[in-house]
This record gives structure tokens, C-alpha cells and sequence, in this order.
């Protein structure tokens, strides 16, 4: 079985419009959407969910205020900045009347002047990082610990064959090990159903997501566009590429926006030991057929469909020079 | 005034704006500072062409361990919550990318066995930007008799150029830059955001722009924002990426606006989206070949063409009118 990944350094390149033509073109493939932070795939493939899984990711703490004495040590342990104090209102017993917050600013350094006031600790869910200690060490046990749903991931049925895909949760990390979850499933899939190749739509930049991409790939398809952004950003995925040790194939869409550019980065991807894989015309097809939820090579015959095709007959020859 | 720059996806023209709306905001004679936190594809600097005048390596702390001192009771490997240090056999093993240097290990471990050393995982660089581009600043060389302008004189202004207050009148406006950058084949960019963001100025316009996506490195670069644009375009995966977008970043309780670019293409999901979700629509900017060709070469676009400079001044101006209608000082403020 072969993986076959398109990614790009930044996203808006045109990557997931090729991706899907790939699949249009390859009539059999298992796809495999690994751009979970910003999946797009689903909208030209349509697909039907089969199967479904929660992504279980990292953990969040919550302090119980009731429970917190103030006492400070986990703000001091936290190393995301995640917790602050803040002075609360207490009744009579010291239990908790309303939440006069103060706003996590106030510093909390004059401490309990008045008898109705008590200093408590709050996480800041979005700064959390998730990593335990604060409430490993909390004297009071007042911080809670939980694993969080992060996500969900899915596997379906299109008119192409079956796909992998997923969901993160809004704010959600460990974008890296969907990635990977999804990658993995794409790969159990064609094992099962006896599918000789993954195309996966991989993830743009150069961090923990497109690692996870790029992992265990037999051939990637770098797509670039001719500005002086794509120059730098293609620099570095090549160097990314490189240090995976993997087959890379680079295309410039839109080429024609500027060809001047499209060759330096010809040049540069040559340089840096990458296959030219050809170039795309820029062509509003790709967004029409966007709108009517196809992928460019069905929905039109023009100059980008027929770009994509000559690049998809390239791949393939590739990818059998890989045996 | 922060203002943050995001989108739903990279490619949408996110930089372009935070690096149009930082020179028009330096042009008016406002302290602006630039910072991408795009950490792992900063592109900025293409545009904005600064000196860079300082780097500073971001480091965080990981576990060595002194097998010496190590009894293999395991608790290291109990707290630790990615999975970074582990044992096989009797032996600690530690996976430095793994690490989140949390400190949780040494914390636990009973013997001391484990100590902190710094591991590197990008810099942050800083520079001055020009502004005047060549007429105004090689003017102002010229004077002082340097032909160009190398390193010394600008060496000189960087000094005391973060705390340098634009006096009335002056004509040298001073505008700076901070860039976050991963190194390649690191995986986390959250601590080298963490560090970036630090350059918010007090006082003055500082603009981030933030990576694309939806998830934690986003939410590091907006979180503390007073104002976030969200740049999508009228297609329907700009469509698809802005809804997930605006799902996420709504959580952080920061007023928004909408800016389309390319507008003209596509279709209308966009409009109707913001309008049902009330998202002000603060520009629409016409996919036009010219603009794509001034982008391609990497100028910036309100420099070279004035009806642009226009719609990114009135843009600005809706979201300091927004901001001011905004009750200031609310609760939000935690992450400063
Ligand atoms: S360590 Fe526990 S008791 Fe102390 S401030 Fe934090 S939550 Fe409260
Ligand atoms: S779990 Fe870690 S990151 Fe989260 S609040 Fe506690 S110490 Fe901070
Ligand atoms: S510092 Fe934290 S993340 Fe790193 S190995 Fe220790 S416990 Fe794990
Ligand atoms: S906690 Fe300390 S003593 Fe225990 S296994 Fe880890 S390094 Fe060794």
C-alpha cells in the first residue's frame, strides 16, 4: 500500500481542490483528510459518516472553590500562566455568595482584608496546558483533573471510496495525534478493504500536524503559489521534507499570477532536491466547482482540470518508480 | 490598542491585512509594533522588510536525569501527561520533542534525580521597520552623510527604540517588529507565541497575526486581544474555515469584526453568515489581478496603490469607532 500526502506550507494554496482531484482521477483510493484544524475536503467529496469515534485529547484542570483554601501554590507551579486568584464573596460559613470578580489583574496582593472576602484561584481554560500538576500537588484537592473530548473522528463512504476524516473541537490541541489517529485508520482501511493507495490532504505549516502528515509517507506533493510568501514558506517545508527523508514533488498553482516567481521557486525546489511536478493555471473553475460541491476535474475540462490530470499521470509514474 | 489577525485557514490574505493595517496605523503616526505570531510560516517580514536588530532564542526546560541518583520508582513517568518521559526496563528514557517542560517530573521525582536543562525550539527576532521606505528614511540618512543605510546608525535608534514615544511633528515615524519563528521539525509553537506575545505594547497599536486554524496556537495569539479580524474569503471552504473560526474564537469573549477579501468570487454564504451571526463586516476587498500582482511581488499594498490604503484607513477606523463604543475594562484582561 501506498501514501501519497499533499500538503503546502501555508494553507489557501489550492491543496484540498488538488487532493480531491487526485481522487476523482485515481478511481480507488482510501482518502485520508488530515487538515483537521480547518477540514475542507468533505465539502467536494460529500461524504456519507459510517463510523464514528470520540478523540480523547489532554486534560484540563478546574479548581472547586469551594475546596480552594487560596493558598497560591499552583499559581506558582503553573508554567502556562494558566491560574490567577480572585476575591470572592463569602457568606457567614465561608461558602461562596457570588462571584465579585475583580478581574484577574488585581495582582490578589492585599490579601483577605475583609472578613466577607476570600482569595480563590481559577484556571483560565484557554491557557491551560494541560499537564496535571497543579492539581497533582494542590494541599486542598481542590483541582479536578479530566480528560477532555477533543474531537471526533469518522470514517465514510464517498463516490470515490472510502474516506477518513475528522472534527477537532473548537480550541482544541493535540491537532498532532488526530493527525495521526486519522492517518493510521486511512491506513487500516485499505488493508481491510484491500486498497492499494492513501491520498491524504495533510496539513499546512511545519509543526506538530504536518509532522504527523508527513510521517511514513512514500511520496508528497508540495503545492505552492508564485509569490514571494511561497518562496520563503516552500523553503520550509522542503527542509521539513528533507529531514523526513521523503520522495517530494512540488507544484505551482496559479502560475501564471506571476511566472517570474514560479520560476525562482522552480529553481529553489530543484536546488533543494524536490520533483517538478508541473503547474497549474489559475482558473475560477477551481471555485466553481467549489460552489457546486465538485472536484475541479469532474465539474470542468478546462485549463486547471487539465493541469491536475497531466500532474496525476507524473504521481503515478512516480510513485511506480518508487517499487 | 491589540488587535489580533487570524483566519480560519492559511492563503486568505491574513497577513496582508495585519501587515496593511500595521503601516497605516505607523503612517498616522501611532507607536505600532508588528509581531507574527505565525510561528511556524512567519511572513511579515517579507513585507515589511525590518532590520532586525535582535534574536532571542525560546527555550523551555526539559528533564535530564541522573541515573546515578534514579531508583526507578516510576513516578516521573506517572505525572508526566505526554507521554515525554518513560520508562523501559529500569531505565528513564526522556523524548526532549515530546516535552512540554511543565517541571512536573523534577517536582515528583523523590530522589532529585532530575534537573532542568533549556532546549531550544525557535527564536524571537526583533527589528525596526523603515517606513518612509526609500524616499523618507534615505533622506534622513543622507544627512548624516551614510550612503546606505548600514547597520550603525540604525544599531543606535534600536537602543531606545522600545520605550521611543512618537513626539508631535517628528517625521521619522518609528515602527517596529517582532516575529516568532519554530525552528523546522519542532512541534510546538505555543511557547514561541507565549514569548512573542510578550512584545505587546502597553501603549501604542500592536498587531498580531496570528497562525492559521483553530486550534491552541491560535487561541494563544488572540487571548488578551482588544479587537480580532477574522479574514476569510466568499468561497465555500473560506465559508467552512471562517464558521469553525468564529466557533472557536468566540469562546475568548473578544469582539470581532469580518473582512472578505477577494470579494467577488464565490458566492454569498459568507454575507449571510455574518449577518445571521451579527459579525460586522468591516471590508470587502475585490479580487482584482493588479492586487494579486503587487501581493506577488511581496510589496505592501497600501503603499503602492492609494484606493487600497483608502479601505484599510476606514477599516481602521470602524474598529477603533467599535472599540470605543466597547465598555472598556471588562473582565477580560486575564491572560496580561
Ligand atoms: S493549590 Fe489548591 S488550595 Fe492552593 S490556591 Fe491552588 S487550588 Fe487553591
Ligand atoms: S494543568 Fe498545568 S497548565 Fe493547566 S492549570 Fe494546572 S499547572 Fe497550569
Ligand atoms: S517536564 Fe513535564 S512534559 Fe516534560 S517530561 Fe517532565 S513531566 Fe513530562
Ligand atoms: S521520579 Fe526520579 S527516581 Fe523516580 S524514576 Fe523518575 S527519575 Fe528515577
Amino acid at each position: 500500500m501506498k501514501e501519497f500526502v499533499v500538503i503546502s506550507g501555508k494553507g489557501g494554496t489550492g491543496k484540498t481542490s488538488i487532493a480531491a482531484s487526485f481522487v476523482a482521477l485515481s478511481g480507488h483510493v482510501v482518502m485520508a483528510d488530515c487538515d483537521v484544524d480547518a477540514a475542507d475536503l468533505h465539502i467536494l467529496l460529500s461524504p456519507k459518516i459510517k463510523h464514528k469515534e470520540t478523540f480523547i485529547g489532554g486534560g484540563l484542570a478546574t479548581i472547586d472553590p469551594d475546596l480552594c483554601t487560596g493558598c497560591g501554590d499552583c499559581e506558582k507551579l503553573c508554567r502556562f500562566d494558566a491560574i490567577s486568584p480572585m476575591k470572592v464573596a463569602v457568606d457567614g460559613k465561608g461558602a461562596i455568595d457570588s462571584g465579585v470578580g475583580t478581574g484577574g489583574s488585581a495582582g490578589g496582593g492585599e490579601g483577605i482584608a475583609r472578613k466577607e472576602e476570600k482569595l480563590i484561584y481559577f484556571v483560565d481554560k484557554f491557557a491551560c496546558d494541560g499537564c496535571g500538576v497543579c492539581a497533582y500537588f494542590c494541599p486542598a484537592n481542590a483541582i479536578a483533573f479530566e480528560e477532555q473530548e477533543n474531537g471526533e473522528w469518522y470514517i465514510s463512504e464517498t463516490r470515490f471510496g472510502p474516506m477518513v476524516h475528522a472534527k477537532l473541537h473548537a480550541g482544541a490541541e493535540n491537532s498532532g495525534k488526530l493527525v495521526t489517529i486519522v492517518k493510521n485508520e486511512a491506513r487500516k482501511v485499505a488493508d481491510v478493504e484491500d486498497i492499494g493507495m492513501v491520498i491524504v490532504d495533510g496539513s499546512p505549516g511545519i509543526g506538530c500536524p504536518v509532522i504527523s502528515s508527513v510521517t511514513g509517507a512514500d511520496l508528497v506533493l508540495v503545492v505552492t503559489e508564485p509569490t514571494k510568501s511561497g518562496v520563503h514558506d516552500l523553503e520550509r517545508v522542503l527542509e521539513l521534507t528533507r529531514f523526513f527523508n521523503v520522495k517530494t514533488m512540488v507544484t505551482v498553482n496559479r502560475f501564471d499570477i506571476n511566472e517570474e516567481i514560479t520560476e525562482r521557486i522552480e529553481e529553489k525546489a530543484r536546488e533543494n532536491g524536490a520533483v517538478l511536478a508541473g503547474r497549474i493555471h489559475y482558473d475560477p473553475a477551481v471555485v466553481e466547482a467549489q460552489i457546486e460541491k465538485k472536484t475541479v476535474v469532474e465539474y470542468s475540462d478546462g485549463t486547471a482540470s487539465q493541469d491536475i490530470k497531466g500532474i496525476w499521470d507524473f504521481v503515478k509514474y512516480q510513485m511506480e518508480e518508487e517499487e | 490598542m491589540k488587535l489580533a489577525i487570524a483566519s480560519g485557514k492559511g492563503g486568505t490574505g491574513k497577513t496582508t491585512f495585519a501587515v496593511n493595517i500595521a503601516y497605516v496605523s505607523a503612517m498616522r503616526g501611532e507607536r505600532t509594533r508588528y509581531i507574527d505570531c505565525d510561528v511556524e510560516e512567519p511572513n511579515g517580514h517579507i513585507f515589511l522588510q525590518p532590520h532586525i536588530t535582535d534574536s532571542v532564542p525560546v527555550a523551555i526546560p526539559i528533564p535530564e536525569v541522573d541515573e546515578a541518583l534514579c531508583t526507578s520508582c516510576g513516578e516521573c513517568k506517572r505525572i508526566c501527561q505526554y507521554s515525554a518521559i518513560t520508562m523501559i526496563l529500569d531505565k528513564v528514557i526522556v523524548f526532549p520533542e515530546l516535552c512540554h517542560g511543565c517541571g512536573g517530573c523534577a517536582l515528583v521525582c523523590p530522589t532529585n534525580a532530575i534537573s532542568e536543562v533549556p532546549r531550544e525550539m525557535g527564536v524571537i527576532e526583533k527589528g525596526i521597520i523603515h517606513l518612509a521606505g526609500s524616499d523618507g528614511a534615505s533622506s534622513a540618512q543622507s544627512a548624516s552623510g551614510d550612503a546606505i543605510d548600514d547597520s550603525n546608525p540604525v544599531q543606535e535608534q534600536t537602543e531606545t527604540m522600545p520605550v521611543v514615544d512618537l513626539q508631535a511633528g517628528t517625521e521619522k515615524v518609528f515602527f517596529d517588529f517582532v516575529q516568532g519563528k519554530m525552528n523546522i521539525k519542532e512541534s510546538l509553537a505555543v511557547p514561541i507565541i507565549r514569548k512573542a506575545k510578550e512584545y505587546v505594547l502597553d501603549e501604542g497599536v500592536s498587531i498580531v497575526d496570528a497562525p492559521p486554524g483553530t486550534s491552541c496556537p491560535v487561541i494563544e495569539s488572540v487571548r488578551g486581544a482588544d479587537f480580532l479580524i477574522l479574514v476569510t474569503e466568499p468561497t465555500p471552504f473560506g465559508f467552512n474555515d471562517l464558521k469553525l473560526a468564529v466557533e472557536t474564537l468566540e469562546q475568548l469573549d473578544i469582539p470581532m469584526g469580518i473582512v472578505i477579501n477577494r470579494y467577488g468570487m464565490g458566492n454569498e454564504e459568507v454575507e449571510k453568515f455574518c449577518s445571521e451571526r451579527g459579525l460586522p463586516i468591516l471590508g470587502r476587498f475585490p479580487f482584482e489581478r493588479r492586487i494579486a500582482e503587487v501581493y506577488s511581488r511581496g510589496e505592501i499594498l497600501s503603499r503602492e496603490l492609494p484606493d487600497y490604503r483608502e479601505m484599510i484607513e476606514s477599516l481602521l477606523d470602524d474598529v477603533i469607532a467599535m472599540l470605543s463604543r466597547q465598555p472598556s475594562g471588562g473582565k477580560r484582561g486575564v491572560g496580561d
